[in-house]
């Protein structure tokens, strides 16, 4: 077998049985719990007979690929069109590692900001970059993968809550105004204010705990 | 308020927010609590995150072109891969001076499988035949270079070609030939440029040049290859290479002595591998910051890497290894003057060597001992060490037992005649050391 099979191949660790096992683990996207569902159904069909290289990549980019179109689109504000080729340009450049991948979906999303940042490096002479446009890897980057994830699934978690609660808690915690100036905003008290924002933030992280649930 | 005078509530946890560092002693002792603290925290900085607000909706559907794209992408090199298992066979038919010959003779070899599976191969011929490796790179990078990069996706042969010319830099590394190693580099770094997904490649080959450049004494230029390396792995989440980056740059830091900067590296990597799976490699960090602590006169510590390397090198079934290292126990208790230790240390290994059959290195401990035994002028104990070690040798029979036994004759013989001093079993061990290496290498006693 190749580079790439070697890649795949060797992650499929024996003593797991199977690949669907690994592509489970460290698995905390932000995909939709619908299509989090149809990609354990492929999964679990195919265990009986080893996947040919071809049906792993497919499985490892229905896994991976709304995590690495978020942090190029939301990250890196790059167009979906374009970042679609890059998801592309990226699962091409893993088939042809030709070496043990220690952390699959940490090595994905690195590349996926490498190949961001060439995207603009590319265009730089002709548009503006994005402001926290890195020329470099990120050093902090050992959990990078994972806070792309969290922040995915919070974006996500968000939209199951009360508008009052949303707006709540962007005015708070995005556009930085102290619970005072929610509470003006809100026309209520300082106080009920104050008490809104802990219960809007003790809400998502209840709704995110139900959404990484379901998640693989 | 305290739940049950138990756990922080919610509430409080949330008052804590906007604290760096709250100076709440439940805290510091409650792991749920600074574990759900910190949910907290993560989560509001993902609130804080403008992506986290931003509406636009982010298709949901796996692409079915790019699926193709992958499908028939992975087919190919699997097609290929298996076509070059067959050509190679062919390819490196004879000795590596006619490998180069039967490329000329068959250009159907010329094919990105072939160049894959030659550098698959360049490992365990850097194991067994160092010159073959370096010509199995020249056939990968002769290959690659010659690629038509129309018949494949955009990056496929500039990436094929920088990864031949890297495995080129450090067979010639390997076998010393640093400046051909360094123009390599350049090539391999050249062509990696070329593709758009290349931080993780162009790490490896840093990691490759600061190897080669400690060679060559450019150091702080190779230190820092070795940590630019160091800080793209740990964006990739590959912690096995962090640790050969930070080795690297440890070593380079050995070089100029500067064994503190070492030790604060090596500690950290040991931190992180601590709870990792790569345990052959946690032994190889826990040996090397044994042998830096040594360095720094911190004897316990470096006694105590020393021993946690060998019970993981025992772990993974490594026991010629895990000897190894305790025999460096030995050693390091014999500098410190600690010649009682060192002397039941060196027993114990001596022991461990001979059952694992291994006679040339249970010969060059009991030299170990002699050295200890004639600082304390215990020649009929020396002269015993002589006489086993000889009739292991003869027993063994191997290629080089007559010049071992020459060696340690004359040891024997100043053993009897009460002149043998510890820098002559010093000279003898290190003879014996070289000579597996070195066959038609002479015994000459030590000058006076």
């Amino acid at each position: 077998m190749g580079l790439k099979s070697s890649n795949l191949q060797r992650s499929a660790d024996p003593s797991r049985g199977d690949k669907a096992t690994v592509l489970e683990e460290n698995s905390s996207d932000a995909a939709p719990a619908g299509r989090k569902a149809r990609s354990r159904v492929i999964v679990e069909t195919t265990t009986p007979k080893p996947a040919s290289a071809a049906d792993d990549v497919e499985t490892l980019y229905r896994e991976r690929r709304s995590l690495l179109l978020y942090v190029a689109s939301r990250k890196f504000r790059i167009p979906e069109s374009d970042a679609e080729n890059l998801v592309q340009e990226v699962f091409l450049s893993f088939l042809q590692t030709g070496t043990k991948i220690d952390n699959v979906r940490a090595w994905l999303v690195a590349a996926m900001c490498n190949a961001s940042r060439h995207y603009w490096r590319a265009r730089g002479r002709t548009e503006s970059l994005p402001e926290d446009f890195g020329d470099h890897a990120d050093t902090r980057s050992l959990g990078l993968a994972d806070q792309f994830a969290l922040n995915m699934t919070i974006r996500q978690a968000v939209q199951y809550l009360p508008e009052r609660c949303q707006e709540t808690l962007r005015l708070h915690y995005f556009e930085g105004h102290s619970a005072g100036e929610v509470a003006r905003v809100l026309e209520t008290t300082s106080r009920y204010a104050e008490k809104l924002i802990h219960n809007c933030l003790n809400r998502v992280r209840e709704v995110y705990k139900k959404i990484s649930a379901v998640s693989p | 308020m305290m739940v049950g005078e138990r756990h922080y509530d919610e509430e409080t946890l949330l008052s804590f927010l906007a604290q760096d560092d709250p100076n709440a002693e439940h805290l510091s002792n409650c792991a749920e609590c600074r574990e759900k603290l910190d949910s907290f925290r993560l989560i509001a900085e993902a609130l804080a995150d403008e992506a986290t607000w931003d509406e636009t909706p982010i298709s949901d559907t796996p692409n079915p072109d790019t699926i193709a794209t992958l499908r028939t992408f992975a087919d190919r090199m699997a097609t290929e891969d298996a076509q070059a298992e067959l050509y190679l066979q062919d390819l490196l038919d004879g000795t590596r001076d006619a490998w180069m010959s039967n490329l000329r003779h068959h250009p159907e070899y010329r094919t990105p499988g072939v160049v894959r599976k030659l550098i698959e191969t360049i490992p365990s011929a850097l194991d067994t035949m160092p010159r073959d490796a370096v010509e199995l790179t020249a056939l990968a990078t002769e290959i690659a270079d010659h690629l038509d990069p129309a018949t494949s996706t955009p990056d496929t042969v500039s990436r094929l070609r920088g990864a031949a010319w890297r495995e080129r830099a450090y067979a010639l590394f390997y076998t010393g030939d640093y400046a051909a190693a360094e123009r390599a580099l350049c090539a391999s770094e050249s062509h990696f440029i070329e593709s758009s997904v290349n931080e993780y490649d162009l790490a490896r080959v840093g990691v490759v040049r600061a190897l080669v450049e400690r060679g060559l004494e450019k150091t702080e230029s190779a230190i820092s290859a070795a940590r630019t390396s160091a800080d793209v792995f740990a964006a990739f989440g590959d912690l096995s290479r962090i640790a050969s980056a930070r080795l690297a740059e440890a070593h380079l830091l050995f070089t100029l002595g500067d064994f503190g900067a070492a030790a604060a590296i090596l500690g950290s990597l040991e931190l992180q591998l601590q709870s990792s799976e790569v345990v052959d490699t946690h032994a190889r960090v826990l040996g090397t910051l044994g042998f830096c602590c040594w360095k720094l006169g911190r004897i316990e510590e470096a006694l105590h890497y020393h021993e946690a390397a060998a019970i993981l090198l025992d772990e993974l079934g490594v026991r010629t290894e895990s000897v190894r290292v305790r025999w460096n126990v030995a050693c390091i208790l014999a500098s410190e003057g600690r010649m009682v230790e060192a002397q039941s240390r060196f027993e114990s290994v001596h022991a461990e060597f001979r059952l694992l059959g291994m006679t040339s290195a249970a010969t060059l401990v009991t030299l170990d001992m002699a050295e200890l035994l004639l600082a304390n002028r215990k020649f009929e104990a020396v002269e015993k060490i002589c006489r086993d070690a000889m009739r292991s040798f003869e027993a063994a029979g191997i290629p080089y037992t007559v010049r071992a036994l020459t060696a340690l004759s004359y040891m024997k013989e100043a053993a009897r005649e009460r002149t043998a001093t510890p820098s002559l079993a010093k000279h003898v061990r290190e003879y014996l050391t070289r000579l597996p290496h070195e066959a038609n290498l002479l015994f000459a006693p030590p000058p006076e």
